[in-house]
């Protein structure tokens, strides 16, 4: 009798699941299926939070901006970029500052060794950091007033306490500035501000300082949980860009901080404390229109930065899941904004909000809008426009970067463009050179129908319906996106944050920014734990980031057996 | 009271010293420098690679606007430099990715680069992070071994790419021309002064006591870094302490520098160039002045210059417009003449360092290669890139044009730019079985550029 119902059962539960699939594509999950195929995805609502990504790389260089707002916590002054622009750029990845480990080169330690004078001059007229002072022969020796400054400067600059050795060395170094100094005829004093300015400078010098570096494994470990001290370090780094305050430097000392509550009560502090920096560096990199203000930004231009701002700013502080980014529903303007996106109502040069569901989102952003518009300098509207939009929108916010093209192909472009019809509308003309061959199609057919859907918007984000000022080009800005139709930038934004290829995008870039974790298809597995929903609902950015904080994998270095 | 006649004791002194010294190069007379026996080519000394990016108005991969008779090349004819001038015609560049990042890259390597991805394990071998290849200009430095190795100038660093194709690449790639090993690219000094600082030991308004502090405290924090790095390096990966040994040989290479700044010729200085211009052109031709007399006194052999990397915003050139911009001109023929313009800062700017190495008495062994990633930016053409060899002497067809059989549009018949580095690699004395790698290596044939 029992083996007929086990048989029974065993039939019942493949039934129950086709039927469950056939609801869930009847309830129009259909295309989660792709998805699912791509990054073999089990359950949205997948609870595993174990997924542990094997770690990549153990250094890394701190950015130019982290450096920047390091040495200020260190020195107490607020130095701003400034400060290193001589020096080069950040390597990127997926638009996020200094990833991957970049050799430096004799100018660039030229660079640093002038930026490490500056910062030391500051440094021995600082309060903060000369907690004492001498006076006479006896004083300006190492044991007293010389030793406390270097420890406490040099705790603070390595974000745990210095070695022995590492000690060691800073005193013979004091040590021989001092001397050198007296040789010169300086007194007591000078010489040891002398000593003091030249361990700062050896400090900012020091890998342990401008790296951020996590001790990997031996050749008989597999995995290693972090010290309190390497985890205070991530943690303040990823939220704050620098180095680790009082509060976080007690919690490692006590080694509290590997705790997951105190993780997280630290992570939800340091967001508060950090909130505006956060937001301002994290979607200036996310979005990329950090890059707005580099140079002589315009007036308009540092108006989209701010509107920018606000918006993120009050998604993040509200803990607005991920899709409202793209569909907000409200946005902030000052009267040159408001006169430039045409909207109505009493401003002044303050920003203050406003509701409306066409402008505020990822996309319809003055700020993503410049960055990637195309001014019309001859009688049609450009092609590139639509195009530099389309690819963006597909890397950025898909995770679907589309390869440059090859120099061979591109000759045959200019053959292929050289013969559209000028005179036909944008649209067609993307059309007419999509049809030109299945090369042509493989590529354009993700970024054409995407980007046309930003039309209506001009290189500098203004409102448009007319190409023309005597109105007789009219903007169409209709497009096509994984199959489905939409017209216009607000129907564009709404399908674009109901895709699943959207949310795993999201998660895959957090992954980027928190760990250092560079694509791969080792990497789904994370990926789809940390963006699973919660109470039906997709993460915040700020739920996304604090799940990973809390994960194994922020805390633990694992390598494959 | 010069003797008429020179007495046998006089001629046995002759004898001794000639036997006793080694051969002076820089007492050789010019004449038998540029011209050796049995055909050989004359030695060279000094090196400068010059780059654009973007390349030029050559519709088609056709010769268009890189040439003399009004073309690109006219501002080097109007200052005399025609002759001092080889045009070489067929060459395609490094194309394994987009040519703005490989072709730049490359451009002195004939290496391909390579994405940052983890996952790239095929290319480990070159160590943690970007990679390239090491290139020309830095062969010729290890052969000179001057007081401070060599300078890379350039208008700006490039720091963002946003159109999402750059996700496995980094701006390096872009924005070095010179690689001293296969994964360090030396950096642009993209301010004159600092340039002048780098080589000739600071601003006017230091004193030679201060200076010399300065020099002894750098000096000093160097050595501390050996020494907390020492203790570092210990917790380290092997991986890890790789990457950071291979940026260790660079606070070397600071310190040799330092080092040699200390004890520098007083009597070999500059100061500061003051030129009048626009910016562009004030900083391009204080590079020059700068860069010349570092030649003349042998404190570098070899420097390159890039004068835009071709991508992005150009900060002083606003009447043109973005460079890239124009670069993909699109036929339209008011875009065309600001892409023709923007050439002609650059050669014009080139006849200036030509005419200050003519000066100098250098160009005679020294030799200037200018290029660019692709010819039209339109197209991102890789065949028949813009390619000169600038110098003086009897050995190299100065002042002709080198074309090779066939199509030169067509990349398939180009040349490699490997084989021209293999040549100009006999000039200056290097040991070289092959230059570059993959599809750009060096494939033995002649650049035919000797005569």
């Amino acid at each position: 009798m029992n083996t007929p119902r086990l048989r029974d059962l065993r039939l019942l539960l493949p039934a129950i699941s086709i039927s469950a699939l056939a609801f869930l594509s009847s309830c129009g999950f259909l295309s989660f299926g792709s998805v699912k195929q791509k990054y073999g995805i089990s359950s949205n609502e997948q609870s595993n939070n174990n997924v542990m990504l094997t770690t990549a790389s153990g250094i890394k260089l701190l950015s130019n901006q982290e450096y920047v707002w390091s040495v200020s916590d260190l020195v107490g002054k607020s130095y701003d970029l400034s400060l290193v622009s001589g020096w080069g750029g950040n390597t990127q990845y997926s638009g996020f500052d200094a990833l991957i480990w970049t050799n430096l080169d004799s100018k660039a330690v030229s660079d640093r060794l002038a930026t490490a004078e500056t910062v030391a001059n500051d440094a021995i007229n600082s309060s903060q950091v000369m907690s004492c002072g001498v006076s006479n022969a006896g004083e300006k020796a190492w044991g007293g007033c010389p030793s406390r400054i270097v420890t406490a400067f040099v705790e603070k600059a390595f974000r745990r306490p210095a070695s022995a050795e590492e000690l060691s060395n800073f005193r013979s170094q004091y040590e021989a500035a001092v001397n050198r100094a007296r040789t010169s005829g300086a007194g007591d004093s000078d010489q040891f501000r002398e000593g003091i300015r030249e361990v700062v400078a050896t400090t900012l010098m020091s890998p342990q300082f401008f790296t951020r570096t996590l001790p990997m494994l031996t050749a008989d470990e597999y995995t290693r949980k972090l010290t309190a001290y390497e985890v205070a370090e991530r943690l303040s780094y990823l939220i704050a860009g620098t180095l680790p305050d009082n509060e976080l430097m007690a919690s490692a000392k006590s080694g509290a901080i590997t705790q997951p509550k105190e993780i997280l009560a630290q992570a939800r502090r340091l967001f508060d404390k950090y909130h505006d920096r956060f937001v301002a560096h994290f979607f200036g990199q996310f979005v990329g229109y950090k890059k707005l203000l580099i140079g002589n930004p315009t007036d308009l231009h540092r108006d989209f930065v701010t509107e920018s701002n606000l918006v993120f700013s009050e998604l993040f502080k509200n803990d607005r899941p991920i899709e409202d980014y793209l569909t907000p529903g409200f946005t902030f303007v000052n009267n040159r904004l408001a006169s430039h996106y045409g909207i109505s109502g009493g401003f002044d040069a303050n920003f203050s909000r406003v509701e409306t569901p066409i402008r505020g989102g990822m996309l319809t952003q003055g700020s993503f809008l410049a960055m990637t518009g195309v001014p019309i300098l001859s009688n049609h509207p450009p092609m590139g426009q639509p195009i530099k939009r389309g690819i963006w929108v597909q890397a950025r916010l898909l995770c679907n970067p589309i390869q440059p093209t090859p120099s061979d192909l591109l000759q045959e472009i200019g053959i292929v463009a050289g013969n559209i019809p000028a005179d036909l509308p944008l649209h067609e003309r993307l059309a007419v050179h999509r049809s030109n061959s299945a090369r042509c199609e493989n590529c354009h057919r993700y970024m054409d129908p995407v980007g046309l859907g930003l039309e209506s918007f001009g290189p500098e984000g203004q409102s448009r319906s007319f190409y023309d000022a005597g109105q007789t080009k009219p903007v169409v800005d209709r497009g096509e996106l994984l199959g489905k139709n939409f017209e216009g930038p607000t129907a564009m934004s709404a399908l674009v944050a109901e895709l699943p290829e959207f949310k795993h995008c999201v998660g895959e870039r957090i992954m980027n920014y928190t760990l250092g974790q560079t694509t791969s298809t080792r990497t789904n597995s994370f990926v789809n734990s940390l963006i699973r929903n919660k109470n039906g609902q997709s993460p915040s950015f700020k739920e996304l980031i604090l799940r990973v904080v809390t994960s194994q994998s922020f805390q633990t270095l694992t390598r494959e057996k | 009271m010069s003797p008429k006649y020179f007495t046998r004791r006089q001629a046995l002194k002759a004898l001794a010293l000639t036997i006793g010294l080694p051969l002076l190069e820089s007492v050789t007379p010019l004449g038998l420098l540029s011209k050796t026996a049995f055909g050989a080519p004359a030695r060279r000394k000094r090196f400068i690679g010059c780059f654009f990016g973007s390349g030029c108005y050559m519709p088609n991969n056709q010769n268009g606007d890189w040439g003399f008779n009004g073309g690109a090349l006219s501002p080097l004819e109007a200052a005399g430099h025609r002759n001092n001038t080889l045009i070489l015609r067929g060459y395609r560049s490094i194309d394994n990715y987009d040519p703005h990042w490989s072709s730049t890259a490359g451009f002195l390597s004939c290496n391909e680069i390579q994405p940052l991805s983890a996952d790239n394990v095929a290319f480990a071998s070159r160590g943690v992070g970007v990679g390239c290849g090491k290139t020309f200009d830095q062969y010729v430095a290890d052969a000179r071994n001057t007081s401070q190795r060599s300078i890379s100038v350039a208008w700006e660093d490039q720091n963002f790419h946003d159109s999402g194709q750059a996700r496995e690449f980094g701006m390096t790639y872009v924005n070095a021309l010179s690689w001293r090993t296969d994964n360090i690219a030396n950096g642009n000094v993209i301010d004159p002064m600092a340039a002048f600082s780098r080589l000739f030991a600071g601003s006017t308004n230091q004193s030679a006591v201060e200076l010399q502090q300065k020099i002894r405290r750098q000096l000093s924090v160097l050595d501390g870094y050996k020494k907390q790095y020492g203790s570092f390096a210990k917790i380290l990966s092997a991986a890890d302490q790789r990457a950071l040994g291979d940026s260790l040989d660079s606070f070397r290479e600071m310190e040799r520098n330092l080092t040699a700044l200390e004890t520098a010729d007083t009597s070999c200085q500059l100061n500061y160039p003051n030129i009048d211009g626009s910016l562009y052109d004030r900083n391009f031709k204080a590079y020059n002045r700068i860069i010349v007399r570092a030649l003349q006194c042998d404190t570098i052999a070899t420097a390159t210059i890039m004068f835009h990397n071709g991508i992005g915003d150009n900060r002083a050139l606003d009447n043109l417009g973005s460079l890239h911009g124009c670069a993909h001109h699109f036929n339209d023929p008011g875009t065309i003449e600001r892409t023709k313009a923007y050439t002609r800062i650059y050669t014009s700017i080139l006849a200036d360092l030509v005419t200050q190495l003519k000066n100098a008495g250098l160009l005679s062994d020294t030799l200037i290669l200018v290029g660019s990633n692709m010819s039209d930016g339109n197209l991102h053409g890789n065949a028949n890139i813009p390619l000169i060899l600038l110098g003086e002497g009897n050995d190299i067809k100065f002042g002709q044009e080198i074309t090779p059989p066939g199509d030169i549009t067509n990349a398939s018949n180009n040349r490699q730019l490997a084989d021209l580095y293999m040549d100009l690699s006999k000039v200056y004395g290097l040991n070289l079985n092959s230059f570059g790698e993959q599809n750009s290596k060096s494939t033995g044939a002649s650049s035919e550029i000797f005569t």
